[in-house]
């Protein structure tokens, strides 16, 4: 992938890209700089990009993993509390924003995911490197969770 | 606001403007930056790789590098020697980096200099209990048995523990074999005054038991043992009415000789020759002012090979042998007498006086004032045979000098004949005169 192409598809997707990374720390800083280094990242490497078809995939899954990171030193640091999924009374105390944010990573991924970046079951799955039934049962869990009672259709996409 | 609320705005919340554009910009500047960074970086690390690779492979770089850590060092514990100065300077020097440790002492060869004639060892000694180590070298054939045909000693003396010593061997006519074993008998060196003697002619007391014995067997590298070039001259000259022929000059790293012959009509022997080396564009190399100085031959009193500094380093296309003076001994004056009893001399050496001849004990006490030639150096008025009125030959072992100051100054050396119940001796004078050039005698080599 050129840099110019690269450029073009960051500035693009980049708002998505911000969202997401808001969703997983709560904090429009902390979401700035996890965007800065996957953005970063994904320059550095973009010539490795063969298909660039694929580059949405591809950001995203650095930002996710670069977001993992970030949530794994908050933790580190008390300033990120995530909820066990038997805390269910909790979540439901949490306004959404937080509640989202509590979830276990491999639920809380792929909310945003599924619901707030518009990938497909079968494209989370894929971005998440897990079995697509995998991420339907992870789905389902994280929509109890959090109360959302979406339709057949919405949750089939 | 129920959850499906709740989602519905945060769906709906949009990131702020230009987010995408600011990421990316800010990300190509810290790659430019890296780059920046990682292209010297990169450079850099292709020229170790490159460096590693010449070290590995490459036999004469591996040599060189092995020696640089120890040139500043070692350039400091050559100052004695221009010569070995300049070897170091052009990193001759061959690494050993050999350590024994005997009882409380270590010994540590780290390096020689070493050609066709001479080597000079480098070596520490340290010890956590003793403060101050002194040490007498010898040298060994490679079996260990039978000294090898050279003489020998330290560059220094009251060297601290830890700092580099030095001993050079020095072979006159045999060449530097491939393996010599070099050995260290080590002892505390005194901290205290000895203790006073009664007298400076009493035998010196024996030499404890050393604390510590080593033995290195030191291997030369045929690149450097071979190192040397040699010039025949063959150009004769009349000094002081006296047919010196130079007949040929070898070139060292270590020094450089120039050896020469007499012609038998001559009239005196030459013992001392007063010259420097000169290079086509001006540079001049002394006579060697520590170590050997000149060498003879047991056939004739003759001192016919004369050592300076080394031009071997500086690559002149043309020398000059500038010889500006020499010291003489007369044939006629090879012995003379003295009558002790009297205190007076057939002859003398020309700027000494035979002060006094005194009996002490079954001694005689002899005390000689000489002139001072060159700045604080006293030097041998008489050789170490003397005669006893049947003929007998005899040894003068020990004498003693002091008051060598400025040139034209006078010094007293002063020395005994033990047991010596005559009344008359016969000595023989080192030299009878000097002579200065009244024009320098020049010799044009190569």
């Amino acid at each position: 992938m050129t840099q110019e192409g690269f450029s073009v598809r960051v500035e693009q997707c980049g708002g998505k890209l911000y969202q997401m990374a808001l969703l997983q720390l709560g904090s429009e800083t902390a979401a700035t700089e996890c965007m800065d280094e996957a953005v970063y990242r994904a320059l550095c490497g973009c010539k490795k990009l063969r298909q660039p078809e694929y580059f949405d995939t591809w950001i995203t899954r650095i930002l996710l993993n670069v977001c993992s990171d970030e949530r794994r030193r908050l933790k580190r640091h008390c300033a990120l509390e995530t909820l066990p999924e038997t805390a269910q009374e909790r979540f439901d105390a949490l306004p959404l924003r937080q509640a989202i944010r509590c979830l276990p990573d491999e639920l809380g991924q792929i909310v945003i995911l599924r619901y707030f970046s518009g990938y497909t079951l079968r494209e989370t799955a894929a971005l998440l490197q897990i079995p697509q039934g995998t991420a339907a049962t992870r789905q389902k869990r994280a929509l109890t969770l959090l109360r959302l009672a979406l339709s057949e259709e919405e949750e089939s996409l | 606001m129920n959850r499906m609320e709740e989602l519905e705005q945060l769906r709906a919340a949009s990131a702020p403007a230009g987010v995408g554009a600011a990421a990316l910009a800010l990300a190509q500047k810290r790659l430019r930056r890296r780059r920046h960074l990682l292209q010297p970086a990169a450079a850099l690390a292709a020229s170790f790789a490159v460096f590693v690779a010449l070290v590995n492979f490459c036999a004469p770089v591996a040599y060189a590098c092995a020696k640089v850590p120890v040139l500043r060092e070692l350039a400091s514990a050559v100052t004695f020697s221009p010569s070995l100065g300049a070897a170091v300077e052009n990193n001759y020097v061959q690494p050993i980096g050999q350590t024994q440790t005997d009882g409380e002492v270590t010994a540590a060869v780290e390096s020689v200099i070493v050609d066709q004639k001479q080597v000079t060892v480098f070596y520490r000694l340290a010890s956590a209990r003793y403060a101050k180590l002194c040490e007498q070298p010898g040298v060994y054939d490679a079996e260990g048995g039978a000294p090898a045909p050279c003489s020998y000693g330290p560059n220094g003396w009251d060297v601290e523990n830890g700092t580099l010593r030095s001993t050079t061997i020095d072979f006159v006519e045999d060449n530097v074999p491939t393996e010599l074993l070099f050995t260290l008998d080590v002892w505390e060196a005194e901290t205290e005054a000895p203790a006073e003697v009664t007298s400076i002619w009493d035998d010196t007391p024996q030499q404890p038991e050393s604390l510590a014995h080593f033995a290195f067997l030191l291997s030369f590298d045929p690149e450097f043992r071979e190192t040397g070039t040699h010039l025949t001259l063959d150009q004769t000259v009349v000094l002081d009415g006296q047919k010196i022929t130079i007949t040929d000059l070898e070139i060292y790293p270590s020094h450089l000789r120039v050896n020469m012959a007499d012609d038998p009509n001559n009239t005196a022997w030459l013992k001392e020759l007063q010259f420097y080396i000169e290079t086509d564009w001006g540079m001049k190399f002394e006579p060697i002012a520590n170590g050997i100085t000149a060498t003879g031959s047991l056939d004739s009193p003759m001192m016919n090979s004369y050592r300076a500094d080394s031009t071997y380093f500086h690559q002149a296309k043309h020398l000059k042998l500038v010889i500006t003076g020499a010291q003489w001994l007369d044939k006629s004056m090879e012995k003379i007498s003295v009558d002790l009893a009297s205190g007076t001399a057939s002859a003398m050496p020309q700027g000494t006086v035979l002060e006094s001849a005194k009996r002490e004990d079954g001694n005689w006490i002899i005390t000689v004032q000489a002139e001072t030639r060159k700045k604080n150096a006293a030097y041998q008025v008489f050789s170490q045979t003397y005669y006893d009125p049947s003929g007998a030959e005899r040894t003068l072992d020990r004498w003693t000098s002091g008051g060598a100051g400025e040139v034209g100054d006078c010094f007293e050396t002063q020395f005994p004949l033990l047991d010596y119940p005559y009344d008359t001796v016969t000595l023989m004078p080192s030299f009878s005169r000097w002579w200065t050039a009244a024009q320098p005698v020049t010799v044009t080599i190569q």
